[in-house]
Order: C-alpha cells, then structure tokens, then sequence
C-alpha cells in the first residue's frame, strides 16, 4: 500500500513536472514579432506599407505604442493604423490562443537611394521589442518597377505574363458585384453623434501627464456625404502648452471609416499636434471651431470639439538626480566637441554640445564655471521634427568659451538630467568636455577689472553653524488663550457670583423672618398639637397663625385691635367682608376653644380648616398687596 | 556548514550584499560641504546647483540659504549672471533672516542685492517704486509676535490683579485697582488683538522674494494689466492665496495676482 502510493505519488509529481506553465511563461515569454513591406523597390512618390504583427500569448494585455524610426527621406503618409488581432492554433493536444495587434504605416520616399527602415517597435511588459529592419529601394520618381498586377488564377494569358485579351463573354450589362462594406477603424468609434451631418472629435493619447511630456492632440472630422466645404477655422487654444505640430493642416491623411453609434461614418483626421505642457495643474485645450456649409446642413453651421482637460504634475522627487529642472522629459543623448584645444590666455574657443533624442529637448544647459573660464551666450541651432507621431531631433549650443588663466585647464563636463516617461525613471546625458592648454600670452592685455558692488558682502559659510531652536509661536496653543481670557473673566465672574450668593442669603434671612411664614409655621404646630389632643394649644397656635397672616397681608397689628372694630379695620383695607368676618370669627373660636375643658377634635379640625381657609384668602391679599 | 543552513545563508549574504551595494543617499553635511567647495573653486553653477538640491530636499538652515545666496552672487560677480539671479540671490539673504532673525550678514546682503536692483533700475531710466507697508502691517510689525503675545499676558495679569483689588473697599488697594482695571482691559485688548493679527498674517500668508526683473500684475484669469506697476525683482512680497499657475501677493499697499513663476517663496523651518 505505501509503495503503490509512493509510485503514484513520484509518478504525479514527474506529469507535473513535465507540463507546462502556461501563465508564468506566457507573462514572460516576449512577442512574436513579424514584420512585412509591400515593396522592396519602389519609386520616389509612390505610397508603401510596412506591417507590423505583434502577438502575445498573455490574454490580459496586448502589446502596445507601436513605433517605426525612420531614416531621412522617408517619410509617414498615413498611420499607424492599429487592428486588433486574435489567433488560435492548435499546437499539439493544446489549443494556443494569441492577442495581439496588428500596425500598418503607409511610407513615401521624397528622394531615391537604398533606405533602412526600422526595425519597428512595441512595447509589452514594459519592455521595448523590436521587429525586423526593413531594406527598400528607392528609384527616381517613373524610374520604379511596375506595380504587379493581381493575377486571375484561371486565366491563362496572365498566368504566361502575356497581355490581356479582351473577354467576349463578358456581358457589359451585367451589374456589378455588390462590394464589401468598408472595414471601420475601432479606434475611431463613437456612441453617438453629437451633431447631424459633420462634427468634431477630439482626442489625447493621454489625460494626465508629467510637466515636459509631450501628448498628442488629434482632431477627426467626422461627416456623412461629401459635398461639405469648409467657411471658417479657429485652431483650438492651448497657451499653457509648446506647440509643434505633426500633421501639416493642408496634407491629407486620408479618410476612415468610423463607427458612429450604428452607421458608418468617414472620419479624417483634421488637426495632430504635439503638446508639451508648460506648467503644472489641471490645464485645458480649448475647442477647434469649423464652419461648415453644404450637402444636408441647414445653411452655414458651426461645429466645435469638446475641450479636454490635461492634469499635469511634477515627475516623481523619488530618485530625482541633482540639478534636475522641471520640464526637462524625454530620452536625450548627448555629444560634446571643444576646438581648439590649445590657445592663448585670453583667447577663446569653440564649444559645440548637441542634444539630440526625443521628447521636450532643453532651451538652456548649464555650463560648468570655473574661475578664470567664461561662458558666453550660446548660438542655438535645431532641427526638430515629428517621427512617428513622436518629436524627436537635435539642439546644438555652440558656445564661445574664453579662458583667461594661464595652464592646464578641465573644462569639465555637462551633464542633464532628464526625466523618461516611458521607462518612468530619471537619466542623466552627459559629455566630457576634456582639457585645454592655456598659453601665457605676453602681449595679453590687462584684464580691466571693474568695481565690485558686493565686495562688502560677507563671505560664504565655510561651516553649517548651529541651526536657531524654532518653537511653536505660543499663540499656536490654545491654552495660551484660555489663560489670556481666563483669568479676569474668572474673577469678574467669580465677583458676580458672589454678590448674587449674598442677595441670596439675605432674602432667605428675610422670607424666615416673615409674618406669612410665622403664621403658617403656628397652623402647622396647631395640626401636630391637634393630633396630640392638646386643643388648647392647638386653638392658641391658630389664633397666633391669624394674628401673623393679618398682619402679613394688611400690616394691621390685630392684636391691639379691638374685636368689634377688627372688620371694618379689615375692610378699610381692602379684606372682603366674608374675609373679615370669617376674621373674625376664627379669632372667637380660638379663644372659646381655648377655655372650653370639654373641647373635642371635631372642633379642633374645623378651626383648623377654617383658619386654612382665611389664610389662603389673607394670602391672596398679601400677595395682591405686594 | 550543513547542506540545509546553505541556502538561507548564502540569501542572506547576498541580500547583505545588495544592501551595501545599494547607493547610500549623500548627507546633508556633505553636500553642503560640495557646495562650499564649489564655490571656493569658482563652480557658483554647481554650488547653486547643489544648495538648490539642498533646498529641494526641504533641509532649511540659515548657512545653506545664506550660501545659496552666495552663489548666485558668486555667478552675478563673475558677469554670468542671469535674469532672476539678483532675486534668487536676495531670498536665500531673506531666507537665512527668516530663519536666524539676528543674522547680520544675512540682512545686510539682501540690503546691498536691493540697493544693487535700485541702480540698475534707475541706470535703465525707470522710475523706481516706493513701497509704503499698510498700516496693520506697521503695527504687528513693530514688535515680534511673541512680545506681542507676553505683553498680552502681561495686560491679563493687570487686569485680574485689578478686579481682585477693587472688592477692597475703602482702602489704598481699592484705589490701586480701580486704576489698574481700565489700564489692565485696554493694554489687554490691544495687544491680543496685536498677537491674534500677527498671527493671523503668520498662518495665512508666505514670504516670498520677486526672482524675475519684474513680476507682472495680472488678472484672476492671467491676463496681463499693464496700468498696473510691476514689481521690481528683490522685492519682498506676501503670497496671500494661490491658484493654477498663479499667486495672489501683497507688496506694500497693493494686493495683485501675478505668475507663480515670478516669486520664489521662503521656507520657513518647523516648529520643534
């Protein structure tokens, strides 16, 4: 049992071992790449193709950019025109499937000779693969070999390359054979139509952008029946950006067919312009305006592209090589020539520095600077142009270089710092300036030297000296505030508060020491002495409670009042005459109470709810009174 | 060593490897040491270069920004100055001021850049500008904010000692704080509305120096005013907002838009 499980153990293992692994490998495996022109010989004028076929095995990407260098005196007529492809073979037991694209250039030679063309290029995996180089003969312009015809397999004067005899049976009535409809190119393809009849498209090859880089701004016409003729033009506005521009407004690229939603349009590419962004943000290209005037437009009609919105940043500060200035993106080489390089103290010589590659070339370099050496402002020459829808060329500084000291001098080197969007990393071109022997010249003249406006101004800090403690402004903290407020608003309110607890205490002092409180505190000890069976008490307390309440509501001493009198006193200010008997007649209960032995609780408790009465009555008056 | 401790060993020896193979970021020191050597030699564009990484890399010192000064001076001395290089020379002076406010060195040679701007200015026949700060710049510019702050908290103290005073009736102390109080509340007024106000402009406005030999005024839109008196490069300016490209600044009197490419503002060092 474990020797058979052991043999079918190492038997797995050795099958899986043997099959492939399609994903790691297809990710790593490089395209295939064939390359195809559709003459080798041709003549000055005559348009050409190169195809490049590009496939990859991987499913999830395709290779990308594709790109074709091109020697001088060749030329791009139209494209790349860029179709996707997909293939499936069967390789062995296994079904292989490949993506890929497939890219036509159509060429133009503007003078004869033997051209290398190429190879062209993709990108896949973020890897550059290139194809084959192409080998094309250029003839003067009628001096190329005719173009082959297509050949009628069934006809057997063609196939001997004899001429062509007229065929009898063909009927001239017949009507001709409906023709393929026309292949649309995807990448032009649109939803819908934004206008009836023409309108404008607009488009980048990119949306976001580092400062420097450049993008391409493509502008189709995209229109139905032709008959259409143009009235007006304004170029679309792009100030934050240089300009150079890659399609010639008066050259034809040609026309396309587009999907438009779900009709066929013709689409032809109007406006193709390299923009290098100037600064940093979210910058617009404005809208190209045409006026339009024709077949199936209501009169004269203005169609206008969308604007498009660029976000531009700064290349990464991660790696960024010292002296790097903003803009300066691309892939540049860079060759230095010093002549001569032998002269005398005071002389100058000639230094040439050419920047060539591709991308935003630089307007200014920076010179290394010696003592005794000089550089002067440099004479610029350039020859840049777009290849392949990319900007690429020279810049040549030409600089006087004058070198006063005498000896042995390294002029140094130059170096520039550049940032590659395409490989995302930051390189630097340099080029080695070399030495220059100096001759002391005997009849030099004197270096006149003028006055120096800074001479009082110290020198440089030979030393980092020790950097001020810098701390947080004290008002930056909160508790700074708090304390500055806090303290009077805290005694104000500390103050207030007092006083407020004073008036307090001398009210609550006040209110125990009120009649009203008095009387009410005597019909309490009147209740409890009631409940105890003391009614002499309790008839003593109510009259005293009266005696309070009468006096707390009217000021009237009733005590030193006489019975009789006590009503009308009552009544002078302001007691009901009820309240005055009633008064009254609690004031002769009490007193029959108090010197009645066989006094009972019944009576005891009227007294006592009719003295609760007269006191709500006398309050109502104390409080009307007040 | 035994088969199976091989591997992991020689990994680890490799990634130890890598490591000290792998490019060691230059030192602040020693960069500012390159710098200084750079100009001693006469290579003020390498030494710009250099104090300029410096700066990129948001190392603030008084010595590096005094140096940078000094380069560009160093540049402008050895007639290969630039358009801007006056300017660029004047905000590493105010730098280092900003940074070591006792910096006397500093200070004079951003005077002598200024003075050197005024000539020129007035050698090129046009009129030079005279700049009179407003009135609530005077003020909170009289005295560093921190004085303006203890003052304040001095004024508070008066104050409370005052009303505490007051509740003393009829006596020597009563009268003290009767005096005290009013003079307490209004030196406490004015200099927290001193130290708030200075601090106001600390926390919503830059430094910065004009690096172009006019910096333009223009519109919200960019558009060039030309009734509008530029200002003269070496001036120092406050950027109060700014927005795509360009910076709304304060130069004496006047509030104006211009290009942010025309200023260079000052870094301020961070708080401890």
């Amino acid at each position: 049992m474990t020797r058979t499980f052991r043999f079918a153990v190492l038997v797995l293992m050795a099958f899986a071992l043997l099959l492939p692994a399609p994903t790691v490998e297809a990710q790593s495996r490089p395209p295939s790449l064939e390359t195809a022109v559709s003459e080798r010989e041709t003549e000055v004028g005559r348009p050409f193709t190169i195809q490049l076929s590009a496939m990859a095995s991987a499913t999830d990407r395709t290779p990308q950019n594709p790109s074709l260098p091109l020697p001088p005196g060749i030329k791009i007529r139209s494209g790349p025109t860029i179709m996707p492809k997909t293939q499936v073979t069967l390789h062995g037991p296994n079904l292989i499937q490949q993506m890929g694209i497939v890219a036509t250039w159509t060429l133009e030679a503007t003078r004869p000779g033997q051209y290398r063309i190429g190879p062209p290029t993709v990108i896949y995996g973020g890897k550059l693969h290139a194809g084959a180089v192409v080998d094309v003969t250029v003839h003067p312009p009628g001096a190329g070999p005719a173009r082959p015809r297509s050949r009628d397999p069934f006809d057997i004067f063609d196939i001997f390359g004899l001429p062509k005899l007229p065929n009898v049976f063909d009927d001239p009535f017949q009507p001709f054979a409906e023709p393929e409809p026309p292949a649309t190119d995807p990448a032009l393809a649109i939803s819908a139509a934004p206008a009836q009849g023409v309108f404008l498209h607009a488009v980048t090859d990119n949306t976001s952008v580092v400062l420097g880089e450049q993008l391409t701004l493509s502008v189709y016409e995209y229109y139905q029946t032709a008959g259409v003729r143009k009235t007006s033009i304004q170029e679309p506005s792009a100030a934050d950006f240089l300009q150079f521009p890659i399609l010639d407004p008066s050259d034809d690229p040609g026309v396309r067919q587009a999907d438009v939603g779900s009709a066929v349009w013709n689409a032809r590419l109007v406006r193709k312009v390299a923009l290098f962004p100037l600064r940093l943000g979210d910058l617009t290209i404005g809208p190209m305006r045409i006026g339009y005037l024709g077949r199936g437009l209501r009169g004269e009609v203005m169609r206008e592209s969308k604007p498009l919105l660029i976000r531009v940043q700064d290349a990464p500060t991660l790696g960024r090589p010292m002296g790097y200035r903003s803009g300066d993106v691309g892939n540049f080489s860079m060759t230095a020539t010093v002549e001569p390089r032998d002269i005398d103290a005071g002389g100058g010589i000639s230094v040439r520095i050419k920047v060539e590659g591709t991308g935003n070339l630089p307007s200014s370099l920076t010179t290394p600077s010696k003592k005794g050496i000089e550089w002067l402002d440099p004479d610029i020459k350039e020859n840049i142009e777009a290849v392949d829808g990319r900007i690429r060329g020279e810049r040549v500084f030409s600089y006087i270089v004058k070198l006063h000291d005498p000896g042995t001098v390294d002029l140094g080197q130059i170096e520039l710092p550049f940032y590659d969007p395409q490989r995302e990393r930051y390189g630097v071109a340099k080029a080695r300036l070399g030495q220059v022997t100096v001759r002391q010249h005997a009849s030099a003249p004197e270096i006149k030297t003028d006055l120096d406006r800074f001479e009082t101004v110290a020198e440089p800090r030979t030393a980092l000296g020790t950097a001020p403690r810098i701390s947080s402004p004290i008002t930056d903290t909160l508790w700074y505030w708090i304390a500055l407020f806090a303290s009077p608003l805290a005694i104000v309110m500390g103050g207030a508060v007092w006083n407020m607890a004073g008036k307090a205490r001398r009210s609550v002092t006040k209110w125990r020491q009120s009649l009203g409180r008095k009387g009410k505190i005597s019909l309490q000890e009147a209740k409890i002495a009631c409940k105890q069976e003391r009614f002499t008490d309790a008839a003593a307390e109510v009259e005293k409670a009266v005696h309070a309440m009468i006096e707390a509501a009217t000021a009237i001493k009733s005590r030193g009042v006489l019975r009789t009198d006590l009503p009308a006193r009552l009544t002078d200010v302001g007691i009901s005459d009820a309240a005055a008997r009633s008064t009254v007649e609690v004031l002769e209960a009490c007193e029959t109470l108090r010197y009645d032995p066989s006094a009972n609780q019944q009576q005891a408790i009227a007294l006592l709810n009719q003295a609760t009465e007269l006191s709500r009555l006398l309050a109502v008056r104390r409080k009307a009174g007040k | 060593m035994k088969p199976k401790a091989f591997f992991p060993g020689m990994a680890i020896l490799a990634f130890c490897c890598g490591l000290a193979w792998a490019e060691e970021p230059v030192s602040h020191e020693r960069l500012f040491d390159d710098g200084v050597r750079a100009l001693q030699q006469g290579d003020h564009n390498r030494a710009i270069t250099i104090f300029e990484t410096l700066a990129d890399r948001g190392f603030v010192h008084p010595d590096v920004a005094y140096n940078r000064g000094m380069a560009y001076l160093a540049r402008i001395r050895a007639k290969q100055g630039r358009p801007g290089d006056l300017g660029r020379a004047a905000a590493g002076f105010e730098e280092a001021s900003l940074v070591r406010p006792d910096d006397e060195q500093a200070i004079h040679a951003a005077e002598r850049v200024r003075a050197e701007v005024a000539r020129t200015t007035a050698r090129s026949g046009r009129s030079q500008v005279v700049v009179s700060p407003s009135l609530d710049r005077i003020l909170a510019g009289l005295a560093p904010e921190a004085v303006w702050a203890w003052l304040a908290l001095v004024a508070s103290l008066t104050l409370s000692t005052g009303l505490v005073l007051r509740q003393r009736k009829a006596s020597a102390a009563h009268l003290a704080g009767t005096i005290a109080t009013p003079i307490g509340l209004m030196a406490l007024m004015v200099f927290a509305s001193l130290a708030g106000w200075s601090r106001h402009i600390r926390r919503s406005t830059a430094p910065a120096v004009v690096v172009v030999a006019e910096a333009r005024i223009v519109d919200e839109q960019g558009t060039a005013l030309p009734k509008e008196e530029p200002i003269p490069e070496a001036s120092r300016v406050e950027v109060l907002e700014r927005r795509a490209g360009l910076s709304k600044i304060r130069y004496g009197q006047r509030e104006g838009w211009t290009h942010t490419t025309s200023l260079r503002e000052l870094a301020r060092p961070r708080a401890e």
